[in-house]
């Protein structure tokens, strides 16, 4: 159906052709092309318009003695299905990745017994800041177009911060098999971590520190 | 100790920039304990906007140009007035070898931008437990001047921070520079560790003096209770020279005697921990010296 632009414009129009340039008033419906109501019975269905897959990979260094992370490398690949700007897609990727990592590492709100904010501003409650970053960033991308997303496109906005903290902690992991389940994975946590599930690792560090020797770091 | 309350806008204020230390004395007598006096405004513009503090008048002393001057006091020693930053003392040749912990501290103060803005001894004014130049200062048996109605008295950095946030002056004076005795043979190490690049969980100043036969040595641990503290067990153990025993030594000594709180920042059990290992970082640092 086409509507001529000078009946849009004009807003309604009386059946006697009257009208005084009332404000354009329109409605919209989109629905995706898979989308369905979920079944009540069994919760089955396709709720949601696309799924973007990617991963991510990080490089750390942890030091066991303190148990503090520094993150060398930060590699992430996304299926965005269509790079409209991909200067924008890239920074979007190292952007998601920083406040990921924030995330992962420093930020919590802590409560008191009253359940009154201890760190109620942002000298106490810690965000990641330059110094943090990683000193590489590598972000790709994979076009597999979205069958009914704009140039076969899809959503990549927030997802870029989702996976970080699970690659952070399984580079712990494999770097040291200490398993962290809890975020912020901060110094004490960490350290926590190791004194409880490694305790021998921690013992051999703080002894080859005694030796005044350089600082011990696992790479991962 | 809680992190007071959420940020907010300023408080309404009437902003003075006096030319003079007199002029700024006249500005607190006429305002009284409506007034603050502000170096780099670093603690103070934080404590205003969480509304700890709210002074209808503000004291800006980095105009008073007698006070932004590092000076050399005859007869071995350093004078550094109150308008002088951070960043002014990293400068080449202010702080030498004998300034050498309080050197480290200050390059370790957050970052350049804050700085470029944060006076040593606002640092010191500011007094909250996790700040970096006051265990360097007292470790350096360093003292603070203080001007009033009353004229003018000497304040040991030690007894001058009472407590957090409560210092040891009166409403109507100023801190107008902090004095170090000078020392040949002194030398020095300051290590903090920080999560991120957040306040310091713990800290720790060490200063030597070899003269002669005579050895001294100062240990003193910040950030992590509520006032930065000398620790003489410390100090004994390192008194016979800096060696790989005398070290791991004074670690396990630290470990034991250094009283540690909790707080939003930490626990008491990992800054324990903490202040073994930045013992053994600063001191491993000055063996053999």
């Amino acid at each position: 159906m086409t509507i001529p632009l000078k009946d849009l414009v004009f807003g309604y129009v009386y059946p006697n052709g009257n009208t005084v340039g009332g404000p354009v008033i329109g409605r919209g419906h989109y629905s995706s092309a898979l989308n369905t109501y979920l079944d009540p019975q069994t919760g089955q269905g396709v709720p949601t318009i696309f799924h973007t897959f990617g991963g991510t990979a990080v490089e750390i260094e942890l030091d066991l003695v303190t148990g503090a992370i520094e993150v060398a490398k930060a590699v992430q690949v996304f299926d965005v299905g269509k790079a409209i700007n991909p200067l924008l897609l890239k920074m979007q990727l190292d952007g998601g990745f920083v406040m990921g990592m924030s995330i992962a590492l420093f930020e919590k709100i802590k409560f008191d017994e009253q359940g009154w904010v201890t760190n109620p501003n942002f000298t106490s409650y810690y965000i990641a800041r330059m110094k943090d970053t990683p000193k590489e960033f590598v972000a790709r991308y994979v076009e597999t177009p979205q069958f009914d997303g704009p140039l076969g496109a899809r959503g990549i906005g927030e997802l870029s911060m989702i996976s970080v903290a699970s690659a952070i902690s399984n580079a712990i992991f494999r770097a040291v098999g200490v398993k962290l389940n809890n975020l912020p994975m901060n110094p004490e946590a960490v350290w926590n971590a190791i004194s409880e599930q490694r305790p021998d690792l921690l013992g051999k560090a703080m002894e080859s520190y005694a030796k005044l020797e350089s600082p011990v770091k696992a790479r991962q | 100790m809680s992190f007071g309350s959420p940020y907010v806008t300023l408080p309404d204020f009437t902003y003075h920039k006096p030319k003079t230390v007199d002029e700024a004395l006249q500005l607190l007598r006429e305002h009284g304990d409506e007034a603050k006096v502000m170096g780099g405004g670093i603690g103070l513009i934080a404590f205003m906007k969480e509304r700890l503090m709210s002074p209808s008048h503000l004291i800006d002393m980095k105009g008073v140009e007698e006070l932004r001057n590092v000076s050399q006091v005859p007869g071995g020693g350093l004078r550094i007035g109150a308008a002088v930053t951070l960043s002014e003392l990293l400068e080449e040749g202010k702080l030498g070898k004998e300034y050498a912990v309080l050197r480290e501290a200050v390059s370790k103060v957050a970052d350049p931008m804050i700085r470029r803005r944060a006076t040593l001894v606002g640092n010191l004014c500011e007094a909250i437990p996790w700040v970096d130049s006051p265990p360097a200062l007292i470790a350096l048996d360093a003292s603070v001047e203080a001007v009033g109605t009353e004229g003018k008295r000497s304040i040991p950095v030690s007894s001058f921070i009472r407590g957090p946030v409560d210092i040891d002056l009166a409403p109507t004076e100023i801190v107008t520079a902090v004095e170090i005795p000078g020392s040949r043979g002194r030398e020095g190490a300051f290590e903090k560790f920080t999560a991120g690049s957040e306040f310091s969980l713990a800290s720790v100043a060490v200063v030597t003096v070899n003269g002669g036969r005579k050895r001294i040595a100062k240990v003193v641990y910040g950030a992590v209770n509520s006032t930065p503290a000398r620790c003489t067990e410390v100090e004994e153990a390192i008194k016979d020279g800096i060696t790989p025993g005398s070290v791991r030594k004074a670690a396990l000594v630290a470990f034991e005697k250094v009283e540690c709180m909790d707080d939003v920042l930490a626990s008491a059990t990992y800054r324990k921990h903490l202040v073994k290992v930045i013992t053994m970082k600063a001191l491993g640092r000055m063996m053999g010296r």
